[in-house]
């Protein structure tokens, strides 16, 4: 279990040798589940699990499916947590495939009553079977369906309500999906429920072109832009301080480039403990 | 209003539909994630073959590949099982007629190299098995006949030797192979096709004795040891099966 509010990486299979030839002092690493389901790389995981705490990101459970989660990549999620022992599991308010196809991406879920009963109950199985409380993070989206009508803070506050899930704040997620569709990012961190926020992902983005101009694309290829770290620190005041992960999954730099910005998100959150202690003194 | 289940069945088809014409800009975004993702995917499982073909030609392929059979497990570890046939039955098998071959190596070895971390068979676990019995095939286990020179060229073009791969002669001529994983790294043996069909037939679950008879008593012992030491069995069960898996390839 890391410190309350440290700063980890994402780590992806081209840094593993690196990394474990570095053993750099981050607080913690996320993992995307499904690439240790299988192969060389779950042993390489278990030498990471010895020394840093390891919370696993999934992107295939397709939580928003109307016909359910399948079953068996689910028990594939928990005998990988039953190994590693993870201190958080988290997946994504999305479904990833209709009647039994797979599309390999996080699709974006109609938001209104139906959807959510649908999704509260594939959480509340997902649950069960892990035995633990696992977090649901919000997604980028870019488009949205007329018969949605519920705000996606909204919702996701009552799945919280309802399965006693927890939440990732993908703040890099906010401010695309606000851009794309015209929300206001702070409202939206207001409309969280800041005991059910458990984590904070930080990435870079990219603006579509061609067929995809107008629209902000949460690429995970390049720096978090400075008003991702704005709204980080807007986060901070409002939600406050949980664990914070850089997340870089294309393009990768050298590993360093992602702890220097896992240390400047560190530094935001040790800011925001000393002024939390200010608070109190004063 | 839609239901669910009905809008993702539509959104899922608008996805997957081979037409790019008018599409909205939101779902285009969509549409390039799952064909980039899908074919990454088959990227990284058939790495031979795409140094064969070119990057280009690899994804024209593999992107019709995507819409045609997307996945159906979300384990993607498990996609592209289908993508050797798939090529072969294409135009460009004409003009390489090893291509779909070394697919099939590609494959075998990405099936290897995340197959369940399984110990062989122990071959004194044989001297307390039931009278009839019947072999479990080790996981990372793929059994195939290629042409001779499939496996010549799968190894030139991932090392990149170009006078290697230039100097390789045609060959058509079958070559029986085995690809596993059983301690932990890679193997690929060349078996004599009578060794290539004993394997087959006792890694497909068919019974011991009448395997064994086929090739007569006084070289079974020494066929059925040589198969243990490669690892090619992860386990017995105490009975024939009796519905019998279809052979691997």
């Amino acid at each position: 279990m890391p410190a309350s509010a440290s700063a980890g990486i994402g780590l992806r299979l081209p840094h593993h040798t690196d990394f474990l030839a570095m053993q750099p002092s981050t607080g913690w690493v996320e993992v995307h589940s499904e690439n240790y389901f299988s192969g060389p790389a779950l042993v390489v995981l278990e030498r990471v699990r010895a020394d840093y705490p390891v919370s696993l990101h999934g992107v295939g459970l397709s939580l928003g499916s109307a016909t359910g989660v399948d079953d068996t990549h689910l028990e594939r999620l928990k005998v990988l947590a039953d190994r590693i022992a993870p201190f958080l599991v988290s997946e994504h308010l999305a479904w990833t495939g209709a009647d039994g196809t797979h599309l390999a991406d996080l699709l974006p879920l109609p938001l209104h009553e139906e959807s959510l009963e649908i999704f509260c109950r594939n959480v509340t199985h997902a649950q069960d079977v892990l035995k633990r409380q696992i977090l649901v993070e919000n997604p980028t989206t870019y488009l949205s369906f007329p018969e949605s009508t519920i705000p996606e803070p909204d919702f996701l506050a009552e799945v919280s309500r309802r399965t006693g899930c927890g939440l990732i704040c993908d703040i890099n997620n906010i401010f695309v999906s606000a851009h794309n569709h015209g929300w206001d990012a702070q409202t939206y961190l207001r409309a969280l429920p800041r005991e059910a926020v458990a984590e904070y992902h930080l990435a870079g983005h990219m603006p579509g072109e061609a067929e995809s101009a107008g629209l902000l694309l949460d690429t995970h290829d390049c720096a978090i832009s400075p008003a991702v770290w704005a709204l980080f620190d807007e986060a901070l005041r409002i939600i406050g301080p949980c664990p914070v992960m850089i997340e870089r999954d294309a393009r990768l730099p050298a590993l360093s480039v992602l702890l220097e910005e896992a240390a400047l998100a560190q530094t935001r959150l040790d800011a925001q403990a000393r002024s939390a202690d200010r608070v109190l003194v004063a | 209003m839609y239901s669910l289940r009905d809008r993702q069945k539509k959104f899922q088809a608008a996805l997957l539909a081979i037409s790019t014409n008018e599409t909205p800009n939101g779902l285009a975004v969509y549409r390039n994630n799952v064909r980039g993702n899908l074919t990454l995917t088959l990227k990284l499982a058939f790495p031979a073959t795409l140094k064969l073909i070119g990057e280009d030609c690899f994804y024209a392929y593999a992107e019709q590949f995507v819409l045609a059979q997307p996945p159906r497990n979300a384990d993607l570890h498990l996609y592209g099982e289908a993508f050797p046939a798939y090529l072969a039955a294409s135009t460009l098998a004409g003009q390489l007629p090893y291509l779909a071959d070394v697919a099939w190596l590609d494959w075998a070895v990405h099936h290897a190299l995340h197959a369940a971390e399984t110990p062989p068979l122990d071959p004194q676990t044989l001297v307390h098995a039931p009278e009839s019995f019947s072999f479990i095939g080790h996981p990372s286990l793929s059994l195939l006949a290629l042409r001779r020179d499939a496996q010549a060229i799968w190894a030139a073009v991932l090392e990149e030797d170009d006078n290697r791969l230039a100097g390789i002669l045609p060959d058509d001529s079958v070559a029986p192979l085995i690809i596993l994983r059983p301690r932990g790294s890679l193997e690929i043996i060349e078996l004599s096709p009578a060794m290539f069909d004993l394997a087959l037939t006792l890694a497909s679950g068919f019974p011991l004795d009448p395997a064994l008879a086929v090739i007569g008593e006084e070289e079974a012992a020494q066929a059925l040891g040589l198969l243990l030491s490669y690892g090619l069995f992860s386990g017995i069960t105490p009975k024939a099966t009796e519905e019998l898996p279809c052979p691997p390839r």
